[in-house]
């Protein structure tokens, strides 16, 4: 997938999220689209950082760190079904990825 | 008993003649005491002529007077094969072997080979005080390492390392005392013999009160004076018992033979040793056992109170394990079974990292209350166990955890394998389980007072940590932490809060990817 799929298909995943109030039960579904969502994302950042690569000829050794990073933590996201409890490590599996790629993305920004 | 009274004046009659005084007084006991008159005249006679000799040296003069009695060389082994007889033990395995070194001299089997080697020395020096000591030495040691350790009395095994450890630091200077008092002896050996000739019965009957005696009182001092006391008495029979029994009379030269007691560096040791063999000859060797168990509760007491504190300390710990389930199991409402309790423990180790270990940890007390009521040889299991259990949840007890560890494979190592061993490793056991369990302790705390411990400080953490947020993307994001129901007041939960702001995060992040990815195609 190119980089404006990339970035098609997770508007397409924000479109699907749902806003909740106190009270409302935080869904399987819920969930599973923001493990989407990272996981899109991740894609979307590596693509970017081999056009970063490719148009300046250098590497960021930190946006790289941050790369392996989210990966990694995106391998321990699991999806979750309908009567699974939805855990704290669920949220906080997500967070955590969302972070390193949210410096990555910076850094490549900066650099450019 | 008259002689007795009339000692004192043949003395004065002629103490101008110091050896000849000596004489006299041997000679006097050999007609007095008819037990000597009787039976071992011969050898008593040959006793008085070594005497004679004594007052050129005191050790020569035992040796001279083995020899000179013939009876004396034979008799021995005869005497070790019929106190054999005393128990099954000895029946069995060391006391053949005793027959058999003494008339093949050397056996090929190693282990056996240095407890031969000393028989067969024995038999052959009989009266040789080192020789002779080695030759107890080598009884007991083999006693652990044959069929007698199989069997069970590891307790007794450890009791009696313990009382070796004891006797080595502290009763030695007793011992010295001792040696001073064998001087008296050399001065006035006829009323030692005459002594020994009243006192044989009543050694034979006795010493085991006094030993157990020994460990009641509060002063360690003089009770151990009464201790070593038991043992110059056990001689002084023992040298009476010289013409019959030969064991005795070793463990009464060596007591007197001070060169063997200042030199040797284990003669703490041999102490204990000639205890056991004076006795052995009264009693058995059961009855020896137990009064090394006896010393050794004395020993724990005073001493080795690491030790006493020990075994409370583990009877508590099993009792705190229980308590430590119920806990758990309130925790997450898994009742029954032990899979149910790992399952629930198992859970926790999802939530929360630090109760993970705390069920490893746990796991290991579970084995302990397994054996919690069994023999030291358990307790020793029971270490190992707990080195199995390696994840613990603080770092100073994963310290105290190492030491353990060094503790339990010394143990592993050694214990079982050779029993010559075996009181060297129990002893160096016993030395660092002071310090184990003074490491102990906190583990106590941690696991009895209990989980709640653990729990408490994940709690804390987890309140600090819950509140630890970070800015993603311009948004206050938080990390969700769940705790067991305890901490319920520390309860935290994913909130619609937590759910909107991701998706709001997620909006911006499209919205960073947007510009990136403009400005690389800029």
């Amino acid at each position: 997938m190119s980089v404006d799929d990339l970035i098609a298909s997770l508007e397409d995943i924000i479109s699907k999220m749902k806003y909740v109030v106190d009270g409302e039960y935080v869904l399987a579904e819920h969930t599973n689209l923001f493990i989407d969502y990272t996981s899109t994302a991740l894609r979307l950042l590596k693509q970017l950082y081999m056009l970063f690569k490719a148009k300046t000829g250098r590497t960021l050794p930190n946006t790289e760190l941050w790369i392996s990073m989210a990966e990694s933590r995106a391998e321990l996201m699991s999806k979750v079904k309908y009567g699974d409890i939805v855990k704290t490590r669920d949220h906080n599996l997500i967070v955590d990825t969302l972070k390193p790629i949210e410096l990555a993305l910076g850094e490549i920004e900066e650099n450019l | 008993m008259a002689w007795v009274s009339s000692f004192p004046a043949k003395t004065v009659d002629l103490a101008v003649i110091v050896a000849l005084s000596y004489t006299v007084e041997v000679t006097d006991a050999a007609k007095s005491v008819d037990y000597i008159r009787k039976s071992p005249s011969k050898k008593a006679t040959d006793s008085y002529k070594g005497v004679d000799y004594v007052r050129r040296g005191h050790l020569k003069r035992l040796t001279d007077a083995a020899k000179g009695a013939d009876a004396v060389k034979k008799l021995p082994l005869k005497k070790l094969t019929d106190s054999g007889k005393a128990t099954d033990y000895l029946r069995k395995i060391p006391l053949k072997k005793l027959t058999d070194s003494a008339k093949s001299g050397v056996d090929s089997v190693s282990r056996r080979a240095t407890y031969i080697r000393e028989i067969s020395d024995t038999s052959i020096v009989v009266d040789l005080l080192s020789k002779t000591a080695s030759l107890h030495r080598g009884l007991y040691d083999v006693g652990k390492g044959a069929d007698y350790v199989k069997k069970t009395p590891i307790k007794r095994l450890t009791d009696s390392s313990k009382a070796s450890d004891y006797i080595k630091k502290k009763p030695l200077k007793k011992i010295h005392d001792t040696s001073k008092g064998a001087d008296y002896i050399k001065r006035i050996p006829l009323r030692c013999f005459s002594d020994a000739a009243k006192g044989a019965d009543y050694v034979k009957r006795l010493p085991l009160k006094r030993l157990v005696d020994s460990s009641k009182p509060v002063d360690q001092i003089t009770k151990t004076t009464y201790y070593v006391r038991t043992v110059i008495d056990g001689g002084k029979a023992a040298d009476y018992a010289y013409s019959s029994t030969s064991l005795c009379i070793s463990v009464y030269d060596w007591l007197v033979g001070e060169q063997y007691v200042t030199a040797v560096g284990g003669k703490g040791v041999s102490l204990v040793d000639g205890v056991a063999s004076s006795d052995y000859i009264c009693k058995d060797v059961a009855r020896v056992k137990a009064d090394y168990v006896t010393i050794a509760e004395y020993v724990r007491r005073d001493v080795f109170k690491a030790l006493f504190d020990t075994s409370m300390l583990l009877d508590w710990f099993s009792k705190s394990v229980e308590k430590v389930f119920e806990y758990e199991t309130s925790i997450l409402g898994y009742i029954e079974g032990e899979k149910q309790i790992y399952v629930a423990l198992a859970d926790i180790c999802e939530v929360v990292d630090a109760a993970s270990r705390a069920a490893f940890f746990l796991r290991g007390f579970l084995e302990s209350v397994v054996v919690r009521d069994s023999s030291y040889r358990f307790v020793v299991l029971q270490l190992k166990d707990w080195v199995v259990g390696e994840h613990i949840p603080i770092k100073k007890i994963v310290l105290v955890k190492r030491e353990e560890s060094l503790v339990s494979e010394a143990v592993r190592k050694n214990v079982g394998k050779q029993a010559i061993e075996a009181s060297r490793v129990m002893e160096a056991f016993f030395k660092d389980i002071g310090k184990t369990i003074a490491d102990l302790i906190p583990i106590k705390e941690v696991v009895s007072k209990s989980s709640l411990k653990i729990y408490e400080e994940v709690a804390k953490t987890a309140e600090v940590a819950a509140k630890v947020g970070f800015k993603l993307a311009g948004y206050d994001v938080r990390r969700v932490y769940f705790l067991p129901k305890e901490f319920q007041t520390w309860w935290d939960i994913i909130e619609s809060q937590d759910h909107n702001t991701k998706i709001e995060v997620c909006k911006a992040l499209i919205e960073a990817f947007k510009r990136v990815k403009d400005k690389l195609e800029a």
